[in-house]
């Protein structure tokens, strides 16, 4: 009785020796198919510890410039997850592309800012170092959040199905991170300033990009009814083309400055000051000044705008825009009131200019464009 | 039966195994004694300040050297230290001050953002190159990132000298210049501190963030422009 009991024990000592190995054999094959079942998540530990990370690190320099390929390459047969991924999602990837996205983006903005005043003395290079900070939150951002919320509503939606066809959240991850490689050649040839290079540059951008995204999840989401998984797939590829535009408008953000010089300041009598204006530089950035904007000089003194000074402009000659940036020669009478001019000071306004930097926002409609340093006034 | 029972007691028969008295045990126990008499060298306590001081400087000045000549050598690995890297952090961000607008918003970096980038930067490229496998510590790496970064201080001192005598096309084309060959030169010395047998497969991947980061470096030197 006790020897049909239990058979390890019955075998004799010689026998014993091979029931061990069957044991040890099954052992490994339930380890195997449990790890295949886990979608072979080698997690090796919990994720507060360093093993956990370094299992996301674990890729090659060919592994890593392979899935970049993948990603730039998009075919309609290959799921970026299964054919490039292989269960074996990174965190390399989608971080040092998040950061070289942030410094190139922010780079030639600046550079490009730079190009378009080129040949213009008096424009001073600035470099303009807010705008790595604003584009590091924006990308971070967007590489985190949105695969955060796509896992979860996909997630939610399999709910109680078996999760075969869903991805894990580090693959999620993973594939925005790579799908985002595409911008780093982009915003660097965005230094070349033609308008429709930079819209067809765009575009070809996203949609590169987009289709990354789009054969990544179509698979899992078809099964899904029609109405959910076209809402989703939209949703993914709005949030891209958002944060493509975002990234244009940033690098379009460089905000209004201008200089010019007083060439002379003549006093007609003690209340009438007739001033010229040589050379006026506008600067915005890339977005050009319209045509038909309209310039106000106001004249003031000490800090302080001299009422009602710009009803009494009169404005003698005031020579064509050259490009959209300069404007030559103004020469204007200004009938000023109150005490006696010594100096003078010339702010221009504009009231259609688009983009003008928060620090000169005042309190009046038109918008600062630039002060012109101050000229002592001959009488 | 027996043998079942010895079976189950593996070590059974040992316990009646004893060594013969016949057999003579001798030898010589020697306990070393400590230097005593040195005591003095070990202790640095008592040492006038001025030789501290001399000793740590002296240090600092060899990685320097080290780095100026760089070949793989283990001085800047077996002695780390964080003088060098903060000495250096802190003059080049000194001297990225005063430039253009200083009151303005859109102006270079503040003194705290070069900070930031320098330290946090070395912490970040550290993490990913231990993540990645590498088997160099976390300090020696900060230390070896920092003191890299010599030659771009020494690149900084020179374009502030250029841009003194005027900032047209030639001067920027020399600042380029001077500048390219620095980051050159710092992204070479950290490589050949920080290669890693280890990692022939992942050599790429843990080179690229010390490119960028030292590339970010030299971009704030050479976009430097002087005040009004």
């Amino acid at each position: 009785m006790s020897a049909s009991n239990d058979p390890a024990a019955t075998a004799g000592a010689p026998a014993a020796g091979e029931d061990v190995k069957l044991d040890l054999s099954e052992d490994e094959a339930a380890q195997e198919e449990s790890s295949e079942l886990l979608g072979g998540q080698k997690s090796a530990g919990g994720f507060w510890t360093f093993e956990y990370y370094q299992s996301l690190f674990n890729v090659d320099t060919v592994q890593v410039l392979d899935r970049v390929k993948g990603s730039l390459m998009p075919l309609p047969g290959r799921n970026f997850v299964k054919h490039y991924l292989r269960n074996n999602p990174d965190l390399y990837g989608p971080f040092w592309i998040c950061v070289t996205l942030v410094f190139s983006v922010a780079i030639s903005g600046n550079l490009s800012t730079f190009l378009s005043s080129l040949g213009d003395p008096s424009y001073h290079y600035r470099p303009q170092f807010h705008r790595v900070t604003i584009a590091a939150v924006v990308i971070f951002l967007y590489a985190w959040l949105v695969p955060i919320g796509l896992w979860a509503f996909l997630t939610w939606r399999q709910g109680a199905e078996r999760q075969v066809g869903g991805y894990s959240f580090l693959e999620t991850v993973c594939v925005y991170g790579y799908s985002l490689f595409i911008y780093i050649p982009t915003s660097i040839l965005w230094i070349i300033s033609y308008e429709w290079l930079r819209w067809t540059l765009i575009v070809v951008a996203m949609v590169i990009s987009g289709s990354v995204l789009v054969l990544t999840f179509w698979p899992v989401v078809r099964d899904d009814t029609r109405v959910t998984a076209v809402a989703t797939v939209v949703t993914i590829v709005v949030l891209h083309t958002l944060l493509a535009i975002g990234c244009k408008v940033d690098e379009l953000g460089g905000g209004v400055k201008g200089s010019g010089c007083l060439n002379s300041c003549v006093s007609i009598n003690h209340k009438m000051v007739q001033i010229e204006i040589a050379k006026l530089n506008l600067l915005n950035g890339n977005m050009p000044i319209l045509k038909n904007s309209c310039f106000f000089f106001q004249p003031y003194r000490n800090g302080c705008i001299l009422s009602n000074c710009s009803g009494n402009t009169f404005l003698h000659q005031m020579s064509h825009m050259i490009n959209s940036q300069m404007l030559l020669l103004v020469k204007m009478t200004i009938k000023m009131t109150g005490r006696d001019i010594r100096m003078m000071t010339c702010l221009v306004f504009s009231d259609n200019v688009q983009l003008a930097p928060p620090e000169l926002h005042s309190t009046t409609v038109h918008k600062k464009l630039c002060v012109i340093p101050t000229c002592r006034i001959h009488s | 039966m027996a043998s079942a029972e010895e079976a189950s007691r593996p070590f059974a028969g040992l316990s009646d195994v004893s060594i013969s008295e016949e057999i003579p045990v001798e030898g010589d126990i020697a306990v070393p004694v400590g230097p005593s008499t040195r005591d003095d060298e070990f202790s640095t306590l008592d040492e006038p300040v001025k030789e501290t001081i001399v000793r740590d400087l002296r240090a600092v000045g060899n990685k320097f050297i080290h780095v100026l000549y760089p070949k793989r050598s283990s001085a800047l690995l077996r002695d780390w230290d964080l003088w060098g890297p903060l000495l250096l952090c802190v003059t080049l961000a000194l001297l990225l001050q005063g430039g253009a607008a200083d009151s303005d918003d859109q102006g270079g970096p503040q003194f705290a953002e070069v900070f930031v980038i320098i330290w946090f930067g070395s912490i970040v490229i550290t993490l990913n190159s231990k993540l990645l496998g590498g088997t160099i510590s976390f300090f020696q790496s900060l230390c070896v990132l920092g003191y890299c970064i010599m030659p771009l201080t020494v690149a900084l001192i020179v374009c502030r000298i250029v841009l003194l005598s005027g900032s047209g096309k030639v001067s920027f084309a020399v600042r380029l210049g001077v500048v390219t060959a620095s980051f050159g030169w710092s992204t070479f010395a950290s490589t050949a501190f920080l290669a890693d047998s280890h990692l022939t497969n992942r050599k790429a991947l843990v080179v690229y963030p010390v490119f960028l980061f030292y590339f970010v470096i030299g971009w704030m030197i050479l976009t430097f422009s002087p005040g009004n």
